[in-house]
């Protein structure tokens, strides 16, 4: 029944997952393990998740959690006892998505993975429509803090700098 | 890098992510199977920790029963077998995790038994909080029982009262520190849940936590306008960690020069008494100095980050140096029986020169922050024990 359940809440965020991954690691191995985590991690936590609150902001919030830590540990983590195939995953195919999208699109996937975690989090949430305040109690920093960081990475992207 | 506009993108990347979600099928049975994948996958290091464990403890349990049967002296005999029931236990503790693991029902669902190997790993903790309570009582044994191995009788050598000192403390601190550990791990428990419930039990995951709880205490005003780190920023840092380094090692020299004093010195219990109560607040010290030191690997990111880190050296440091000023009511005893030793003079002269240290320390030092007795005492205790490092992060 909970499996159901959260299968149904999961599935319009589902392309967020592949966003997340591809915005941390650049090989499409890590990408497959990191969504994996994500969904195992995002299953457990599942039982605490408040429906007072937007899913979307539940998701982003574990699976940013996860990213940051896979990050941190690859390279202290058994690969090959992590790796498991799962052909639903159709990676190749999200790959020519994300390469067949629009100039500014693939540039911005580009600067996300240049940019720090906070910075990538945060501009990850803020492209995928979430508010201020979402994104502040997301990341756990002040609204004051997202608006400072946001106003100088718009000034970057209108201005064409790299960060 | 062409301009981007911001607003315009973010709905062809909204539409973008939702076209994406096609290339992930989640459905029910992909999701079991995934979790039992995953699950084994968790399991199975755990086989391999554990396996490690007990070869380890094995080896430690073989060398002391080996040691009782070459080793033909009593008391020396009931020191190793004091330690091999430690030993014991931690091998039993693994083989019998490991067979809990390898009778896994079934039927257990994925998360049911992912939950099981937390429970299981909550049981290993328990026997290391009993370790760390008999720690101060084990150490004793554990020297003279590593010298008796090497050939030196220490037993016979240094004066009965030695023992009886070391074993009369070890039983007096037992249960303060297993009420500290229960301490902490009730803090631990109150923390978030979804925090909790996210790491799935594993310690990998809470790095994660750790930085982003570092991140929210950033959360203030003044790291509001942030800038990109500096060269001199870095500089500083790097400096700082040094300084932290080097106050571990002087920690560490204390450390063994307080020892030796105390072997030298064994037979007098003023000596030994204040010389333990002095040892364990220097080894307090040195892991607050070693934490603080650590943090700094994982806060070099960003200029937030590293304020952050500036701001909670001196807080901890800080705190630290309280519980250290309480714990050490015996350390002037010592330090002022160490140079009757070291230098050869008479008590009152070694106690005069250790007020005039304090009064040079406390002229040189930094003035209190709050302008309280209680912050006046604690700036300067900090500033003594972090040999100047509290001083240096001070925010300006």
């Amino acid at each position: 029944m909970i499996q159901q359940s959260f299968l149904a809440a999961i599935q319009p965020h589902r392309g967020m997952l592949i966003q997340i991954a591809s915005a941390w690691c650049a090989v499409r191995e890590d990408r497959h393990d990191l969504i994996q985590d994500m969904l195992v991690e995002l299953w457990r936590a599942y039982p605490r998740y408040d429906p007072a609150k937007p899913f979307s902001t539940f998701m982003y919030r574990v699976a940013l959690n996860v990213a940051i830590s896979a990050s941190r540990s690859r390279s202290r983590r058994p690969v090959a006892a992590a790796s498991f195939h799962d052909p639903g995953f159709d990676l190749a195919a999200a790959d020519q998505d994300l390469a067949s999208g629009d100039d500014d699109l693939q540039a911005l996937s580009e600067l996300l993975r240049r940019l720090e975690p906070v910075d990538r989090g945060l501009l990850l949430l803020y492209l995928a429509g979430h508010g201020q305040n979402e994104i502040a109690e997301t990341l756990g920093i002040s609204v004051s803090n997202v608006s400072t960081r946001l106003h100088r990475l718009k000034l970057k992207l209108s201005q064409g700098a790299k960060p | 890098m062409n301009p981007i506009d911001l607003e315009s993108a973010r709905s062809r990347w909204q539409a973008q992510g939702r076209k994406l979600g096609d290339h992930l099928q989640l459905d029910a049975e992909r999701l079991t199977l995934l979790l039992s994948k995953r699950t084994a996958t968790s399991l199975e290091r755990r086989r391999l920790s554990l396996m490690s464990s007990m070869a380890w403890s094995g080896l430690c349990l073989g060398a002391l029963v080996w040691f009782c049967i070459a080793v033909r002296d009593v008391p020396y005999q009931v020191m190793a077998s004091v330690l091999g029931m430690f030993a014991f236990a931690a091998l039993l503790q693994s083989l019998s995790e490991l067979r809990a693991l390898r009778a896994l029902p079934g039927t257990l669902s994925p998360t049911e038994a992912m939950d099981l190997v937390c429970s299981l790993r909550l049981r290993e903790v328990a026997l290391v909080r009993a370790m760390l309570s008999c720690s101060v009582l084990l150490w004793w044994p554990f020297l003279l029982v590593i010298a008796r191995s090497l050939g030196v009788d220490l037993l016979r050598r240094l004066d009965p009262s030695v023992t009886l000192v070391h074993v009369g403390l070890g039983l007096l601190v037992l249960l303060p520190i297993w009420w500290v550990l229960r301490w902490f791990e009730r803090r631990r428990d109150e923390g978030d849940d979804l925090e909790r419930s996210s790491s799935g039990g594993d310690a990998l995951l809470e790095i994660a936590w750790q930085y982003r709880t570092l991140i929210q205490m950033g959360n203030s005003s003044e790291t509001a306008d942030l800038k990109p780190v500096s060269d001199q920023s870095l500089a500083f840092a790097r400096q700082l960690q040094r300084r932290l380094q080097w106050g571990c090692v002087l920690c560490g020299t204390v450390l063994l020069l307080n020892g030796g004093h105390m072997v030298h010195r064994g037979g007098e219990w003023m000596v030994l008494t204040s010389g333990i109560v002095f040892q364990l607040s220097v080894v307090t010290w040195m892991v607050t100095t070693i934490m603080a030191a650590e943090q700094w690997r994982h806060l070099r990111q960003s200029e937030p980050i590293l304020a952050v880190w500036k701001r909670r050296v001196p807080q901890l440091l800080r705190r630290r140096a309280e519980a250290v000023g309480l714990a050490t009511q015996l350390a002037p005893l010592a330090l002022a029986n160490g140079l009757v030793s070291w230098l050869g003079t008479n008590m009152i002269t070694s106690v005069l020169l250790l007020l005039a240290g304090l009064v040079i320390a406390w002229i040189l030092g930094p003035s209190a922050s709050d302008g309280t007795v209680r912050g006046f005492m604690r700036t300067r205790l900090a500033w003594l024990l972090s040999f100047g490092t509290v001083q240096t992060v001070e925010p300006e």
